[in-house]
């Protein structure tokens, strides 16, 4: 990457830091897209109340729906604030600054539920990805408070923008750059980082038919809301290793 | 006598354990080359446009998933994997899953899409390969 381009993502890091949904449209550092904003949607329970960050349980998976109808994401608070300012890698190399969690403890935050590996992701019938909190042994590494793909073991660690522990994953999970509002609300703005969409809905073509009714339909964007629920509520069974 | 008689009775029945366990096994290994022999005409279908070729090579597949498709997959996985049964039902389900869709696609004259629902197949059976096999 060239020193320019570098500096460029960093700054616009800097920016998104203070408000990332000032920034719109796609940025681009070499020949990766890094950073798309998309329609700013706010995190809300399944009746429709906002989520507000000081009541999600600490540890616990959430999942969220983001940017599209059918792109999973799990949503977490940690146990503890996260580290700032991480410089990330995609598979092809492109250098890109994840800013840390957001919140009063900055400890909330979200990552697309698709593995860049083979793409396994977050569903409905069966989940093979999702973090495993404090004292949570998993074969993927000796390490605990990290998100688990459990088809070939990739560990990452989301304290520090999901950056690859163990396994053969290529390349961080992509994060949901998320806002914390003055009334304690939650709000998805954009992805950072290499997300792999288009790839999924290339791959899952049959799956989303059967559960979203198409991929025209799973491709949907999402407006205004979008319901966040406890994985365990979403998914009929959750698999880790 | 009734000494001489149990441990006659316990010989036949680990015997009989291990013939069903070899029994499986080759049968296992003949399913697997079947699934190859689908596979293949699945990819031949496609080279020579022929979609009766691989709509053929689908139900082969089928038939010979049977085996693996039946949420039994302790008893076929590898001792040290067995923990990994989870894993691989998804595998043979997803395989299951793309191959039901070529037909779909083939009718739909997409020929596109059932050439990439075969590599997806494809990318499932690699997939626990990978995982099982530790290629």
């Amino acid at each position: 990457m060239q020193r320019r381009d570098f500096l460029k993502v960093l700054a616009t890091g800097s920016v998104i830091a203070i408000y990332p949904s000032m920034i719109d449209g796609t940025l681009h550092a070499d020949d990766g897209t890094l950073f798309e904003t998309y329609e700013k949607v706010q995190l809300v329970d399944e009746e429709g109340n906002p989520i507000l960050a000081s009541t999600l349980e600490k540890e616990k998976n959430y999942v969220f729906n983001y940017p599209h109808v059918a792109t999973t994401c799990i949503l977490l608070a940690l146990p503890r604030a996260t580290d700032t300012k991480v410089t990330l890698k995609d598979e092809d190399g492109t250098e890109y600054i994840w800013n840390g969690g957001v919140g009063k403890e900055k400890n909330i935050v979200a990552y697309s539920g698709i593995c860049p590996h083979q793409l396994t992701h977050v569903n409905k019938s069966d989940t093979f990805i999702s973090y495993l909190g404090t004292g949570k042994k998993t074969m993927a590494c000796k390490q605990d408070n990290v998100i688990v793909c459990g088809s070939h073991l990739s560990a990452y660690d989301p304290q520090k923008g999901c950056k690859v522990i163990a396994g053969p994953a290529p390349q961080p999970l992509a994060s949901v750059v998320l806002e914390h509002h003055e009334d304690d609300t939650l709000w998805a703005v954009a992805i950072l980082g290499n997300d792999k969409f288009q790839q999924f809905f290339k791959a899952f073509k049959p799956e989303l038919k059967e559960q979203f009714g198409g991929k025209r339909k799973a491709k949907k964007m999402l407006k205004n809301t979008t319901t966040t629920l406890a994985l365990a509520d979403y998914t009929k069974e959750v698999i880790q290793y | 006598m009734k000494k001489s008689l149990l441990v006659l009775i316990s010989l036949l029945f680990v015997s009989n354990l291990q013939a069903n366990s070899t029994l499986e096994e080759a049968q296992l290994k003949a399913n697997m080359r079947e699934m190859l022999r689908s596979m293949e005409m699945i990819q031949k279908g496609g080279f020579y446009a022929k979609p009766a070729m691989m709509k053929k090579g689908v139900v082969n597949l089928k038939e010979a998933m049977k085996l693996l498709d039946n949420n039994h997959a302790k008893r076929y996985l590898p001792k040290e994997e067995k923990y990994a049964e989870k894993f691989a039902a998804k595998r043979a389900k997803m395989i299951i899953m793309y191959a039901e869709d070529i037909p779909i696609s083939l009718d739909e004259e997409n020929m596109d899409d059932a050439l990439e629902d075969y590599s997806q197949i494809l990318r499932q059976c690699s997939s626990c390969h990978l995982r099982i096999r530790k290629w």
